[in-house]
């Protein structure tokens, strides 16, 4: 797909949906995580907060709700090793309201991210200090979800200081070294310095959201990230707390360049309930419920998962470490390869029915440096040969092992 | 086969009969990319007390029958896998299993028919034996004890048991580790053979079809049975008054997470009704806009994870207000002095019932999404497009009687899970 280029450079991706009874408007804020990850987290509370326009977070809300119910939030994402804020807000289209609520929503991103709540130049001290607690308390609250942490303890372990460790949201040390002058100064900077766009779901006739975004400006661009090196062993880590289930994560570099055949064996060795990890580690053993694989493909690594008995520890890990080596093997049949195929397109082809979860995978194009066109990406899904997927199995590392248990 | 438009939506829907007795449901979308199927039946993990098919005297089953029926379903007499039918045909299908149903669904772009063909066969085809049945032991152990490790899970049942005692509601839904011990092949059977008739389930569907072609397939794929008179259940029920007030536990977490409860105990009545009302007023109590959620948000009382809602089924209803914070009790007590006396403006009324009535019209976006929301409707005989209807009839003084019958003092309880000494 092509963007429409704005004045400044700005993208503004169209995603036509004339059946749908919602429009959605988003902007992304795209920086380097090893910039300043706090800063952009803390920002994105402190935007949500209100704007000149609308000066508090109950003026804000209601003024929402007589748009019908129309949702604005700030999420912070983390995608290879760029930060993004994505400010993103939706409503019921102008037939079931009988406003131009695709005006309306436009307006209020501007004003939310361009307009924000000042005083005396600066960001509200009692909003930047409170949103401040909120971070860190979301930071703080990763370890209630054992998975989460499980997974961020791996990614830590693994990639050290690399930027890719760093944690979407920053640390307590970022967060408390800002304040509302420190995070205005950031704010000014990132607004000039920073690549931005836009994204749109909605009919045929976005004119006035080019209008509104039109004097915008995105200067800048994403730095690639590089492949994490392969260490020459690998590192075990245990770790022990009160929990009744083991979460094993293993994490692995994969060097190949293929995107697609990477792509593709990362489905056929864990992703979904076609793959090896599911057949075999939960279904064929019953050792986990959950047990799948995820890939980051620039920075070259996969993080492969389960939920298990302590005791069955040794098992599990045997049988991942099997999986990858059956793939290595040249042990993939051809329903593998197909199922697998079938699988990622049947969800990348579904993206068009949900304008969020699109603008998320397109979001993960750009900053992958991919270009934004569906059909090239099928076509390249299925030209992927099981040569393919074998040999870019071969360029796959066991790099880190962790693994949370009970206390002893 | 009905045809029905259902203006407020703009929404063409289909239904009619099988000889079987399975209720139909159609939408067809033009233009969608994703098709997708809800096979559902009604019986869930409070099901637990009925008369077998064919018998004639009430049996008990272990908690966690329906859930582990659901993992069971999935095998095949010729010992295959029915994932790799739906991987086949590039199809994502899943099932779960809640406290009044049981529903098998897939969404796909391509190859709709085959796919639907899989669901509706596999569904239709009981294979249960001991060894089987062994193995998802294992699964669903797992399954459980990653529940167990869940704060927000376990906050959750506790608030429920603050509430009732006998009502099964009240155990997790996929039962523990010693009563899935007790479940065998012949248990599993007995489910089977009662709530999985056709008469007793639904079968929706949303995307990208001709709904007079559908219907023919239907014919051919669905088995004809005979319709079966209604399932006779039991099922325990408790005093209308709170088991007790408050509830903690302890775990892994990182500050203390909180779920306040109101038991509602409505039961007779139009239930989309009620749960349109009580919705107004629990955005009106504690809403982003109201003035208790800004109170709570300035002083620190609110993270990301806040939210509240509202259950109301025949056997169990209550509302839910949950977070995480470092004192709950000082939220609990600001809810508590808030519901006596409410007051509701006419101006925060028009307001909030047009907000929700707009937050109703997402779920028609998605297929997937939409023949879920058609699933868990229709299988308690429920009519979803009514409660679009209902925020414009609905009154300032429907709302203001939830504030006296159901957000009362006397309903709430507050279950908390703290941090380990």
């Amino acid at each position: 797909m092509n963007p429409y280029k704005l004045k400044n450079n700005i993208n503004l991706y169209h995603i036509k949906s004339v059946g749908f009874k919602t429009v959605t408007v988003s902007l992304n804020i795209y920086r380097p995580i090893c910039d300043n990850a706090s800063a952009l987290a803390l920002l994105g509370g402190v935007l949500e907060s209100g704007c000149s326009k609308y000066p508090s977070k109950a003026i804000l809300a209601k003024h929402l709700e007589w748009l019908y119910g129309a949702s604005l939030q700030s999420a912070i994402m983390k995608k290879e090793e760029t930060q993004i804020l994505s400010v993103i807000a939706s409503a019921p289209a102008e037939k079931f309201t009988g406003e131009d609520t695709l005006k309306e929503l436009s307006e209020l991103i501007y004003e939310i991210v361009y307009n924000p709540l000042l005083e005396n130049g600066k960001f509200k001290e009692s909003v930047v200090n409170l949103e401040k607690e909120n971070l860190k308390n979301l930071i703080n609250s990763v370890v209630n979800e054992k998975r989460d942490y499980a997974d961020k303890r791996a990614i830590e372990e693994m990639c050290g200081s690399q930027p890719f460790a760093i944690y979407k949201y920053g640390t307590m040390e970022g967060i408390d070294a800002l304040d509302s002058a420190s995070l205005t100064e950031y704010y000014n900077k990132i607004l000039k310095e920073s690549k931005i766009d836009i994204f749109v779901s909605a009919g045929e006739d976005i004119s006035s959201v080019k209008e509104v975004f039109d004097t915008c400006v995105s200067n800048g661009e994403i730095k690639k990230a590089a492949k994490s090196p392969a260490k020459s062993e690998m590192k075990i880590v245990h770790e022990n707390m009160n929990v009744a289930q083991g979460k094993l994560v293993i994490g692995f570099t994969v060097s190949s360049d293929d995107y697609f055949g990477t792509m593709l064996f990362n489905s056929v060795y864990g992703s979904g309930t076609h793959s090896k990890l599911f057949n075999n580690v939960r279904e064929k053993l019953s050792l986990a419920y959950y047990a799948y694989s995820r890939l980051t493909m620039q920075k070259g690594v996969i993080f492969a998962s389960a939920g298990i008995e302590f005791d069955k520890y040794d098992m599990a890990k045997d049988e991942i470490f099997a999986q990858l080596t059956s793939v290595q093997n040249g042990e993939v049949t051809d329903a593998e390869l197909d199922s697998a195929k079938k699988s990622i397109i049947n969800i990348i082809k579904s993206l068009n029915d949900n304008p969020v979860s699109l603008m998320d995978y397109y979001t993960g194009l750009i900053v992958a440096g991919r270009e934004v066109d569906i059909a090239k990406i099928i076509d390249g899904i299925n030209s992927v040969t099981k040569e393919a997927v074998i040999a870019a199995s071969k360029t796959v590392k066991p790099d880190t092992l962790y693994f949370l248990k009970g206390l002893e | 086969m009905d045809k029905r438009f259902i203006k407020s939506a703009d929404e063409t829907l289909y239904t009619y009969t099988h000889s079987s007795g399975a209720k139909i449901y159609m939408v067809p979308k033009k233009g969608s990319s994703k098709s997708a199927a809800y096979f559902t039946t009604h019986f869930g993990s409070i099901d637990n007390c009925f008369i077998p098919f064919g018998e004639t005297e009430y049996i008990c089953v272990p908690d966690g029958v329906a859930h582990f029926l659901e993992h069971k379903m999935f095998e095949m007499p010729d010992e295959s896998n029915i994932f790799d039918l739906f991987s086949k045909y590039g199809a994502s299908a899943n099932a779960y299993t809640s406290f009044n149903m049981t529903s098998y669904y897939f969404w796909c772009t391509d190859y709709f028919k085959e796919n639907l063909k899989t669901l509706v066969t596999f569904v239709q085809t009981p294979h249960f034996t001991e060894e089987n049945v062994a193995k998802e032991q294992g699964i669903i152990g797992q399954e459980i004890r990653m529940y167990d490790d869940a704060p927000t899970w376990r906050c959750y049942f506790n608030m429920l048991s603050c509430m009732y005692e006998k009502n099964p509601v009240s155990r997790d839904i996929a039962g523990t580790v010693e009563s899935i011990s007790e479940i065998d092949k012949d248990v599993l059977y007995k489910c089977y053979n009662t709530f999985y008739h056709p008469s007793n389930m639904t079968l929706c569907l949303v995307g990208d079809f001709d709904t007079e072609d559908m219907k023919n397939y239907l014919d051919e794929i669905l088995k004809p049975l005979p319709n079966e008179d209604e399932i006779k259940r039991k099922s325990e029920t408790d005093t209308a008054a709170v088991v007790c007030r408050e509830k903690c536990a302890e775990m892994s977490v990182s500050r203390p997470i909180y779920a306040i409860g109101f038991k509602d105990n409505f039961c007779s009545g139009n239930i989309l009704e009620r749960r349109v009302a009580v919705q107004l007023a629990l955005n009106l109590l504690i809403g982003k806009s109201s003035d208790l959620y800004n109170e709570l948000y300035e002083s620190g009382h609110i993270s990301p994870e806040f939210g509240f809602d509202y259950t109301g089924e025949k056997s169990y209803a209550f509302s839910e207000i949950a977070d995480e914070c470092d004192n709950p009790s000082y939220v609990y007590n600001k809810i508590k002095a808030a519901v006596k006396d409410f007051k509701v403006s006419d101006e925060d009324f028009e307001r909030i019932r047009r907000k929700l009535f707009g937050k109703k019209l997402y779920v028609f976006n998605d297929p997937d999404n939409y023949a879920g929301a058609l699933a868990r409707n229709t299988v308690l005989g429920l009519d979803m497009y009514e409660t679009l209807d209902l925020f414009k009839t609905i009154t300032k003084e429907d709302v203001e009687d939830v504030f006296r019958t159901h957000l009362t003092e006397d309903n709430m309880v507050i279950s908390v899970v703290n941090p380990l000494h």
